[in-house]
């Protein structure tokens, strides 16, 4: 919001600030530090001195130029001055303003000068130039009984500051949405005295129309007048200029004094045009649900049960809190008026604004629940801005005032020593005191110490209510630069260390460090276009109701499709990528969990992706077992080599089986593993690319992904596993081919080997795998090392050959396995 | 006495010699040792005519053979000698060598910045007594806005655009949404502080982004005012920015604190002195804070006339921006390879 200190000057004495740039400096920075964020400040019109009143006195056409003319201007000296001006309307007669040579605005010099032959001594000025106005046709048609010669400024607040608040800090504080709050906290900054607003005003004998509100609730007040014969002209200048540096624009007396008050006093106002006003009733009453009205925007409304509207004896006149209705707005030949001065819940006037898209100035000021006792001041001070412009203008009617429960007058008991125990200051109750009726409070001093503070009714509404609340009116007029900091006396705490976050850290400690990943992280949202081409998990994806676009509308349920779309990004910039995230994906715990809030959070489990990429192989690490295998199946061995190494960094194990059929759809069905965590939980999933990724994505064939749920890892005993003693007996190395059928998989056999002996196995690993002549189509032989120990004593070949050949045996009756 | 036949003898002792001295390496001095000394070498074959010899003769073209081969030996040794010495100094050598050309490695991981940032904060307030939590993504209305005293319908709801799911939960719009989880997870008194991700319903552009970072801090114990906020928040901040900072508070409106402030801190760039950073006012607008709502505290269950406490919320996002210099906010989360390969620390700093 705006606010011009010549506005506030109306009822702070300002005259020292007006034309001082430090000590607006002083105020701006006083005022944010203590009341409110400014986002900073203009001073206006310092450079339009010389710019005066000059009256047109002829008119004639320029010899050369169709659309120039020579005006013959009364500047105030006896001598005409010569003008060329452009304007259509410039007239004889016309009293205008006036730029004299030597002005400076806009970034332009006036200078007396040769306009197409015809010397020009100044220049006659539009009010958008001279930034007081909004631009019309032509030159500014002032009113014709000013002085010519008199300084603009001295008709008009010609030299302004306009502060901008930041509307957000001003959002609990509804005193503050018009010029006599700002007002109010200036004065007691400054320790000047406020004004009272001019209220008196003469009030008819007629009894007023009767008011009847149907819903108090929405409506705690309603306060009408009829006031008779006005006559709708241009504004005062002054408060065109004000209206104007608020960004407010001005229109008419009538439509301008509603827009003063509601800037004024924070109170929105609006005037029916009587001849719209059927019978001597108003009603406020919830409408109908699709009730249909056209709003002053010319927009059909199709309205709730919940949306409130001011109804005359026929039809509704208003859109209660938001907007008049076209029907009945006041017109240039209007002379009588219904004035309505409300108050309004703010819940009802925020669900209709907001529902409907038509957030006004009126809405967002009741939306800050606004002083009950406004309604009445705003009406008697529009009346007595009106008999200013119109001293015809009169009051019909005694006030209508519809307020059945006024609120109770609010106190808080509180102490001096509270609030300097909340502070942290040693401050007087005399100082105290100050400080809260510096700013309208009152204070009942109880003892030197307690006291009950009276709130004042605009501060009351939902602003001040508790000792806290009185703690910050003194802090921040004391100043909070002005407490000395100290430190808390602080206990030992007992020591906590979040387990998932310090599993995280040994994740990104191993990936990052050891094993070379990039730490990537990627928005929470999945992209439809990407999951069209990659395929879309079962998973009951969580859905906003508001997407920023309909195709990012599901939260993840997996971090992989992000991470091939991160891949895509990159592949252009690399040859290879090893990449992780640790983020939350999101599930619903049921169909419908989905749609109809339950009484818990979804399941939003950390889960650990991974993904390895090598274009077309380039600098894929060697493996004997290697020569056996294409490009994905490489990509895969190389992936599960990192999740094997980040496990045993773990002090955990994995074990890989062959998948269940549940592996995620953008993985090859046959090139992955499930993977399971050391306690048998399942916990997750590495494989290749499903062809169809690999046809739809630029990956190719070298990429694996894994993906790990790090809740089941936070679940499992990840403390170092124990020290071994080094046995002082020797090991036997003992290599083994066996042939199997290919349904066998290593898995399998290494289990069959570590059996095979409950002690003795330390040890097995795969050096080979053979197909072809002389093995059986179907079969293949693998080549398996196995190390013997016997930790108490010296273990003899023939030891390990029973054992080997019982291994045989068994592999054999139960697999179909044999060796050569 | 017959002339002795040692003109052959002689004339092998001369080819040994020779031939051991034309030997450039070990391996063909090696080859000439054997072809002379060796069991069937050419000297030892000598000793084979000795029985040719009248029996007076034999001890003399006996000594004559070994006078020989002692001869040749020592030579031989004296040329091993040699050879091994200068193989030596060529084994010092390495010509051709570059120490200078790239090494082998196993490529460069690297941690997320908002991952270095995060281990800081986690260095910094662990160190100092603070818990360090992680709090749900998806919340309940309740959590993010009643429970902080927010409640439907109120004007401050505004101030964070929501994103709502079908479900009518939501995704939370600040880190606050962890107080009340926090008091009630934990007897105070207490000190926490709890980063994570945050989403809000806005347009981006290379300083908004839907989803960012922010570190909520809180501290709960029996008697907190606004001085020890302002003496923590500075000791705080100091160990963050690595420098000693200047806080100041201003009243700033959150329906969770009472008194509740925007909290500047003194320009990092000019020190204070004013510069176009701090839009010459020495002043840089950092994070909100204040003191708890009674409300918030009840909320976490709490008697406010026994517990107090403060509690602020960092923007994590906008600390990583500044401490890696990041122009765009919307690479921390669409970032590329390009940017992910540039925070190659160990997070340690």
């Amino acid at each position: 919001m705006k606010f011009s200190l010549q506005w506030l000057h109306r009822y702070v004495d300002l005259s020292d600030l007006l034309n001082d740039t430090e000590k607006v400096a002083e105020l701006a920075e006083r005022f944010t530090l203590s009341v409110a964020e400014l986002e900073g400040y203009d001073q206006l019109g310092a450079e339009l001195d010389t710019v005066i009143v000059a009256r047109i006195e002829s008119c004639e056409q320029h010899p050369n130029a169709d659309r120039l003319r020579v005006c013959q201007v009364n500047d105030g000296s006896p001598e005409p001055r010569t003008i060329v001006c452009g304007a259509p309307n410039a007239r004889p007669g016309l009293v205008t303003a006036l730029a004299l040579p030597g002005s400076k605005f806009n970034g332009f010099k006036i200078k007396v000068s040769k306009v197409r032959g015809v010397e020009s001594c100044g220049m006659l000025c539009a009010p958008d130039e001279l930034g007081l106005g909004e631009g019309h046709e032509g030159i500014w048609e002032l009113p014709s009984d000013l002085t010519p010669g008199v300084k603009l400024s001295e008709v008009m607040p010609v030299r302004d500051t306009v502060f901008e608040v930041d509307n957000k800090s001003i959002t609990h504080r509804p005193d503050l949405w018009g010029h006599y709050g700002i007002a109010r906290e200036v004065a007691g900054l400054l320790q000047r005295e406020l004004r009272p607003l001019d209220t008196e005003v003469t009030l008819g004998e007629s009894p007023a129309a009767s008011v009847n509100v149907t819903d108090h609730v929405a409506c705690p007040r309603y306060c009408a007048l009829k006031i008779e014969e006005v006559r709708v002209t241009a504004s005062p200048l002054w408060m065109q200029v004000l209206l104007y540096r608020c960004e407010t624009r001005a229109i008419n007396n009538l439509v301008d004094t509603t827009n003063f008050v509601m800037l004024e006093l924070g109170q929105p106002l609006h005037a029916f045009d009587a001849r719209e006003i059927h019978g001597e009733e108003i009603t406020v009453r919830r409408a109908v649900e699709g009730e249909r009205v056209t709003t002053l925007d010319r927009q059909e409304r199709i309205l709730k049960s919940d949306d409130l509207l001011i109804c005359d004896a026929r039809r509704p006149v208003a859109l209660a809190g938001v907007m008049g209705l076209e029907n009945s707005e006041v017109r240039d030949d209007s002379t009588t008026l219904i004035l309505e001065a409300a108050n309004f819940t703010p819940e009802v006037v925020r669900r209709t604004a907001v529902r409907l898209g038509l957030r006004t100035e009126a809405s967002s000021r009741f939306e800050k629940s606004l002083d009950p006792a406004y309604p009445k001041l705003g009406a008697l001070r529009f009346v007595k801005l009106i008999q200013e412009m119109c001293p015809e203008a009169r009051v019909a009617s005694q006030l209508a005032d519809s307020w059945p429960h006024p609120p109770a007058a609010v106190s808080v008991d509180t102490s001096v020593s509270y609030i300097n125990h909340r502070l942290g200051t040693e401050l007087s109750g005399e100082v105290v005191r100050g400080y809260l009726t510096s700013v309208s409070f009152t204070v009942e001093d109880l003892d030197g110490d307690k006291m009950k503070v009276g709130v004042p009714s605009f501060r009351a509404t939902k602003d001040v209510s508790i000792q806290e609340d009185l703690v910050e009116e003194v802090g921040r007029l004391f100043g909070y630069d002005n407490i000395t900091p100290s430190q808390p006396v602080v206990e030992i705490a007992k020591p906590y260390r979040h387990p998932m976050r310090t599993l995280q850290r040994k994740v990104r400690t191993v990936l990052s460090g050891g094993l070379s990943f990039f730490e990537l992280r990627n928005y929470s949202f999945d992209s439809e276009p990407l999951l069209e081409r990659i395929g879309r998990s079962e998973a009951l994806a969580l859905e906003l109701k508001n997407p920023l676009s309909n195709e990012q509308r599901f939260l993840k349920t997996s971090l992989i499709p992000n991470m091939i779309a991160a891949i895509e990004r990159s592949i252009a910039h690399c040859d290879e990528l090893k990449v992780y995230e640790i983020g939350r994906v999101f599930e619903a715990l049921s169909e419908g969990e989905r749609i109809a809030t339950p009484d818990r959070l979804p399941s939003q489990p950390f889960m650990l992706g991974g993904a390895i990429w090598r274009r077309a192989g380039q600098g894929a690490p060697q493996s004997s077992l290697a020569g056996q295998w294409g490009q994905s199946d490489r990509a895969y061995f190389e992936l599960k080599g990192f999740t094997e190494t980040l496990a045993t960094q773990l002090n955990t194990t994995l074990d890989f089986k062959l998948t269940d059929g549940g592996q995620p759809v953008w993985m090859h069905p046959a090139r992955c593993a499930q993977i399971f965590a050391a306690d048998g939980s399942a916990i997750g999933y590495v494989g290749g690319l499903h062809p169809d990724v690999i046809e739809n994505t630029s990956l190719g064939d070298y990429c694996a992904l894994f993906e790990l749920n790090l809740e089941v890892m936070n679940a499992l005993n990840l403390s170092y596993g124990g020290y071994a003693e080094i046995s002082r007996y020797p090991a036997i190395s003992y290599d083994l081919s066996i042939i199997v059928p290919e349904a066998v998989s290593y898995d399998q056999l290494k289990t069959y080997i570590n059996q095979a002996h409950k002690s003795w196995v330390r040890g097995v690993d795969c050096v080979s795998i053979y197909r072809g002549e002389p093995i059986p189509e179907g079969q293949k032989s693998v080549t398996v090392k196995i190390e013997f120990q016997n930790k108490s004593a010296t273990l003899e070949m023939e030891q390990v050959n029973k054992v080997v050949d019982r291994l045989i045996k068994r592999l054999g009756q139960e697999v179909g396995g044999w060796i050569r | 006495m017959a002339t002795l036949p040692v003109d052959e003898l002689f004339e092998l002792e001369a080819s040994a010699l020779e031939a051991t001295d034309a030997a450039g390496e070990l391996e063909s001095l090696a080859e000439v040792e054997r072809e002379y000394l060796g069991k069937k070498g050419s000297i030892r074959r000598q000793m084979r005519r000795l029985g040719q010899l009248d029996q007076s003769d034999r001890p003399a073209f006996g000594k004559a053979v070994n006078d020989v081969a002692t001869r040749v030996e020592a030579r031989l040794t004296e040329r091993r000698a040699s050879l091994k010495a200068a193989e030596r100094e060529a084994a010092l050598e390495a010509p051709n060598f570059d120490p200078t050309l790239p090494g082998i490695t196993v490529g460069q991981g690297a941690l997320h910045p908002l991952t270095l940032i995060d281990w800081r904060l986690d260095e910094i307030f662990r160190s100092m007594g603070f818990y360090v939590l992680d709090y749900p993504e998806v919340d309940s209305e309740y959590f993010n806005f009643e429970g902080l005293n927010i409640p439907a319908d109120h004007p401050a709801r505004d101030m964070q655009d929501t994103f709502w799911l079908t479900n009518g939960q939501l995704l939370r719009t600040h880190t606050s949404a962890g107080q009340v989880r926090t008091m009630r997870e934990f007897a105070p008194p207490f000190k926490a502080i709890f980063p994570g991700r945050v989403f809000r319903y806005e347009s981006t552009d290379a300083s908004h982004d839907h989803t960012f970072h922010q570190v909520e801090g809180i501290y709960i114990d029996r008697e907190v005012s606004v001085a020890h906020l302002i003496s923590s928040m500075k000791t705080l901040l100091s160990e963050v920015f690595g420098r000693e900072v200047k806080v100041r508070l201003r009243p700033g409106y959150f329906p969770f604190v009472e008194p509740g402030f925007e909290l500047d801190i003194s320009c990092l760039v000019c020190g204070g002195d004013g510069c176009s950073v701090c839009k010459q006012s020495g002043w840089v607008e950092l994070l909100p804070c204040g003191l708890i709502h009674p409300n918030v505290l009840r909320a976490g269950g709490l008697d406010p006339d026994e517990w107090q406490g403060w509690a602020f919320g960092l923007g994590m996002s906008r600390l990583v921006m500044m401490r890696y210099q990041i122009e765009d906010i919307r690479h921390l989360l669409g970032g590329d390879v390009r940017f992910w390969s540039q925070f190659t620390g160990t997070g340690l700093e």
